[in-house]
Parts: C-alpha cells; structure tokens; sequence
C-alpha cells in the first residue's frame, strides 16, 4: 500500500526542522585549542506532522539520540532552526525557553539513570508541576495520583523511591514524568531498548495508548527496525549526521530507495526458517567513518556498493525522489525504475 | 542464568519476596537510611560511635567532672605552684584547688583533691587539662570541619557548575594551595597571625582552614562532574528546573556523601594538627586547657619516660582514642558508600 502523504497543509505541521547541525568541538593540549570538531549532526531537515509518530533509525553513533536532544535544546544547535508551533525555539533562551518546556517532553532510554534516585516517584512526576507551577496542594496530588494510573503504576507507590521498582515500572514513571504538563510532542529516545523483551511490548502498547488518549506527537528514536516499523508512521533513516531517507512506514521497508535503507532492511530476520534461508542480505563492509572527518561528498559512499565517482565528489541533494518520498542518493531514481511502476 | 532445576519450580516461589520498608526508612530516605543503618550494625563503626559519643559527653559535662578554679577562666589548666618536675599521679594538689566534683568523695572517700593523672613540668595538672581540653578539641573540631568543608563545597560546586574558565582558575588557585607541605603553611600562617588577633585558638584555627580545604573541593568537583551528565539531570532540564534548583536539589544531594565521608575521617586529623600547632607554641596561650599544650609541658622530660610516662601516656591516650573515633566512623562510612558494597549492606 504505497499510502503516499500528499503534501501536508502547514497548520498540520507541528515540527519544523530545517538544516539542523549540531557539531561538537574538540578541544586539546595544554591551552585548550579548538583542533576540530564532531559533527554529530550535520544539516538534516524534516517535518513532523501532528499526531503521527515519525521513527528515527540508525546504527549507534550516527546522531539519532544527539538530533532529540537538540531539537528539545538540550544542546544549543550549531545551526538551523527548529520550529514548533511556529515558534523558532534556537532562538529563545532562559525562562521563556524554560517556558516552553510544558509544550515538549522527552522520555529516556535508561529507566535506571533517569530517575533521581533520591527522589520518590511522587516528587519526580510532581516536579514538573512545581516547576511550572501549574497545579497547586491537593490538586497536584490528584494530579500525581491521575498520572501515575495513566501509565498503570498504583498511585499509593507515589511515596517510594525508585530502586524499589522494576525496569518496566520505572520507564512507566518516565512516561508519567513526560506526561505532566500535558506536551503536545514527546522525543522519545530508544524508550524501550534498555527493557526485557517482555516488558518491551507493555511499554510501546502504553505508548500508543496515551498517544490516541492525549493526541500527542511522538519522534521516536530507535535501532530496533521491527519496533519502528509497529509504532510509526514514517520512519526517517539517519548515517553519521545525515538523513539517507525519510518515507511512509510502508514505503521504507518494501521499497527503500537509498542503499543504506536497502542495506538496514535485508538485516531483519525473517522468523520462518524457509524464508530465512532465501533472504539476501547486503553486507556492508568497513565501519562508519568518524564523525569529527566524515567522508567527501556522500557520506556513505566508503561503504556503498553502487558508489561511483559523483558520490565521491557531490553532496546528494536532500530531495522528494516521488510524493512524499524523500532521499539522498544520487541514483535515487534508479531505484525506483527498478520497481517498476 | 538459572539452572534447569532451579527453572522448574513454580515462578511465585523463585520470586525474591518484596522487602518491607519502615517508618524509618521512608523518612530518612534509601540512602540516608542505608548509611544509617550500616553505621550503627558494623562493629568497628559502634565503637567509633561510642568513642566520639564519650568525647562529647565528657564535653559537655567538664564542669561536673573537674569544676573551675574560682574566679578563674575555666579554659586556664590550673597550676600546683612552679615546680619544674612532674608530680605522679596522685600526689596531693596543695594550692588553690579547684572545688570538689559531686562524684569525688563518694568515690574516693576523701575530701582532698589530688592530681588524678599527675602533674606536668611547670606544675600543671594533667586531668584538668584532658577534661576541658576535650571541650578545646571538639569546638576547634566542629568549627574547623564545618568551616573548610563550606568552602570546600562552594569552591568545589562553583566550578564543576560552571566549568570553563571559572574552573580552570579555581582548580589551579586549588592547586597552588595544595603545593604547599600542610603543617609548615599552617604554622607560617599562624604565627602570621598571632600578633595580630592574639594568642588564642583563632589563629591556628584560620590556618588550618586555610590549607584545609582543597581536599573537598577537588571531591565534589569530580562527583559533581560525574552527575551532572546523568540522565536524570537532563531529564530535570526537560521539565524546565532552573540550573539552581537542579544544582542543589540534584546533583549535590547526590554528589556530597563522599565529601561527608572524607570529612569526618577528618575531624581527628584536624584536632591533631591543632594539637601540633600548640605543642610548637604557636596558637593559644600557654596554659590554655588544649591536648596540644598538655603534651608540650613534656617537651623537656619526654627523655626520662621511664620516671615519668604519664605526662605523655595519657594526653597520648586520649589523642589516639579520639582520632580513632573519627576514622573508625569515617572507614565504616566509607565501606558503606563503596558501590560494590550496596548490596550487602541494603539486604
């Protein structure tokens, strides 16, 4: 079903990221000289469209935690803007920025280093409407209690600490955390990778859940291809800073246009041993390039198998290859002739 | 892993079964409550406890165990005239006592003060100068700790926080101070400032200070840059708390335990290096009730220990028993807070 999204009326675009960089310098020796940089992220651009749960992919290290962070300003971006609602939040600072907290959340991959471990649950969840203050005595309470059972932990734990729960519980704590001052658009980044399998499916369930409940937004970072393919709408693929290629959920994963995609997709297993055993995988070869000197030209051209002399020399263009379809290969089109449609 | 057979008994029985948690526990807070409870069911700690419990009670009851000499500072070590030689333990005191304590006649069964522990050179008397040096010790203690472990923490907190320049400034200044070989700096400085604010504890007390407190700024520098990068300080920074607010509600109540421990290891040290600063005549005015200035009435007949060993055994005694204390605390709080003790402790 090649669903393709015409192209969206901007009052439905919720996120607006354009050309983000974030790069980190490097400072060494004795004076502290700047002798380079890690160019974490390095110019990528998209929307996320409200209501719908756009998936970040890519291997470790390729800048897929560092573009959440930055785009919630936990890092002040290089360069770019990032607009939400209509608002470029690079450009605002301090209290104002502190302000527009309320509107964006972000949920963490590590339910053990995400919660003070001196804090109760109660004063993490009820931090956020302290520090806001947008509910006051009893109500904030209340308000404790009702989050605590939307992410179905029994609000009489509000009174414990964190090290007397379980992963899956603390990660819910998380969520309730997130969920207080009522955002409209939540990062959530790798929300489930450092869980039991068997809580994994609980937690993205409750994911849903809240999202049809409150109608939020999520950007949900991830390297587990199959998990994104069950949350997402649209799955944007990242290589060492770059976007390779953004597209509907089914788009990507039956006909991925970028070699890299192509090359992340043949690594799913396929769980009935027949078909396993036919699977072609494309093995890449090499590791990913360090950021801080990332290859001429496309960045994935040391380890594309269809490289030629243009990758090496040309930046591809970031460019809708058909409605709603966005690349960058050079050879993008190819791709999509092969298909055949 | 579980082995096959242990994998075959039902699920509810293999579960570890929740831990109650107490009134205490909750109130205090799993961290608090764990130290808490480490320091009062290991040993060693019960006796650091007990030796640190008896210094501040024979603090604060001094007047009761060895009242004042009438009309005179209480924290002047009475003298038995100007004998140069020690007296034994016993000998009777024969001018101007002080007034009998409550427990001396029932004890003793006789009504006349005698030197408890002797007298030292110059006629001091030992006991007196114990017993409300005890109260020197534990002011001078407190006041010192309390002092260096502050700036420790302000210099330290301000900047890990702000890194940087500030940092670097800070860290080297830090360092330069570090340079300098501790009891020389501290006697330089306070024989600076004698002449100045007089003899007294003040000067070997700002000394001490002074060259004391490089220690816990380099700790809490390192724990605070080490919880800074947690994620449950970005996560504050999402919900939008202030840097302050996250600075002392987050990261110093979590990096200060270390500091704490390193400082009451400390305290015994501390009193010892004001001891040292007396026993070299710089600080408080002779005869001032001070450990230090006990011992330093030795000075000339440390030589003839066999004749005279209690003007250096007891002083020696309760200087040793009172830096024990300290670090018996400080070494059980330390195994406490060690990571890979958290699990035994807890259960």
């Amino acid at each position: 079903m090649p669903a393709t999204v015409e192209t969206t009326p901007s009052s439905n675009i919720l996120l607006k990221v354009e050309n983000l960089k974030m790069h980190f310098p490097v400072f060494r020796g004795v004076f502290r000289r700047r002798v380079g940089q890690i160019k974490a992220v390095d110019g990528i651009s998209f929307d996320v469209i409200r209501g719908e749960t756009l998936g970040l992919v890519g291997e470790s290290g390729c800048g897929k935690s560092t573009a959440g962070r930055t785009i919630l300003q936990l890092y002040r971006p290089t360069a770019g803007s990032i607009i939400l609602d209509g608002e470029d939040l690079s450009k605002i600072h301090g209290k104002a920025l502190r302000h527009r907290r309320r509107k964006m959340q972000m949920i963490f991959q590590d339910p053990y280093a995400s919660l003070n471990p001196r804090m109760t649950i109660g004063e993490i969840v009820s931090e956020p409407l302290e520090v806001h203050d947008t509910y006051r005595g009893k109500e904030k309470s209340e308000r404790v209690a009702y989050l605590l059972q939307v992410v179905g932990l029994n609000p009489l734990y509000a009174g414990r600490y964190p090290h007397e729960f379980s992963g899956g519980q603390r990660q819910r704590v998380g969520i309730a955390r997130a969920l207080a001052l009522d955002p409209s658009f939540i990062v959530c980044d790798e929300p489930i990778s450092a869980l039991d399998v068997s809580i994994q499916a609980q937690v993205v369930n409750l994911l849903e859940d809240i999202q049809k409940k409150m109608g939020l937004t999520y950007l949900f970072i991830a390297h587990d291809l199959s998990m994104v393919r069950h949350i997402s709408n649209r799955v944007a693929v990242m290589y060492l800073g770059k976007l390779m290629e953004l597209a509907d959920r089914a788009e990507v994963y039956i006909d991925p246009l970028h070699p890299y995609t192509q090359a992340l997709l043949s690594a799913i297993p396929i769980p009935d041993p027949v078909l396993e055993e036919q699977r072609k995988r494309v093995i890449l070869t090499g590791d990913v390039p360090s950021p801080a000197n990332p290859p001429s030209g496309c960045v994935f051209h040391t380890r594309c198998m269809y490289a030629e002399r243009v990758c090496t020399d040309k930046v591809p263009d970031w460019r809708e290859a058909h409605a709603g379809h966005w690349v960058a290969c050079h050879f993008a089109e190819r791709f999509i002739k092969t298909r055949g449609d | 892993m579980k082995s096959a057979s242990e994998s075959m008994t039902p699920l509810s029985e293999e579960a570890i079964p929740l831990r109650e948690i107490g009134k205490l526990e909750r109130f205090l807070g799993p961290e608090f409550y764990r130290i808490f409870r480490g320091v009062f069911t290991n040993p060693l700690s019960v006796i650091g406890i007990s030796l640190i419990l008896f210094f501040i009670l024979v603090a604060v009851f001094a007047p009761f165990i060895i009242p004042p000499v009438k009309n005179a500072d209480p924290f002047m070590i009475p003298r038995d005239g100007y004998a140069a030689a020690p007296l034994p333990p016993g000998t009777k005191w024969l001018r101007r006592p002080p007034e009998l304590p409550f427990w001396y006649t029932p004890l003793t069964g006789s009504d006349e003060w005698v030197h408890i522990f002797g007298t030292s050179s110059g006629a001091w008397d030992i006991f007196y100068g114990l017993v409300w040096g005890t109260r020197t010790a534990i002011i001078v203690g407190v006041i010192i700790e309390g002092v260096t472990l502050l700036i420790g923490i302000i210099i330290g907190a301000v900047s890990a926080f702000y890194g940087g320049w500030i940092d670097e400034v800070l860290m080297r200044i830090t360092e330069i101070f570090m340079a300098f070989p501790f009891i020389f700096a501290a006697l330089t400085l306070s024989a600076v400032l004698t002449p100045r604010l007089g003899k007294g504890i003040w000067p070997p007390t700002i000394a001490i200070i002074a060259f004391g407190w490089m220690s816990y700024a380099r700790l809490i520098r390192g724990d605070i840059l080490s919880i800074r990068e947690r994620d449950y300080i970005m996560a504050a920074r999402v919900v939008g708390v202030s840097d302050l607010r996250i600075l002392f509600k987050h990261i110093v109540p979590n990096a200060i335990y270390p500091t704490l421990v390193l400082a009451s290891m400390d305290i015994g040290t501390l009193v010892i290096s004001f001891a040292a600063l007396s026993f070299l005549g710089i600080g408080t005015e002779v005869g001032y009730a001070d450990w230090g200035q006990v011992i330093s009435f030795a000075r000339n007949y440390i030589g003839v220990f066999s004749k005279y060993w209690y003007i250096i055994v007891y002083p020696g005694i309760v200087l040793v028993l009172f830096v024990l204390g300290w670090n018996l605390v400080g070494d059980a709080l330390r195994d406490i807070m060690d990571p890979k003790m958290r699990g035994n402790v807890r259960r």
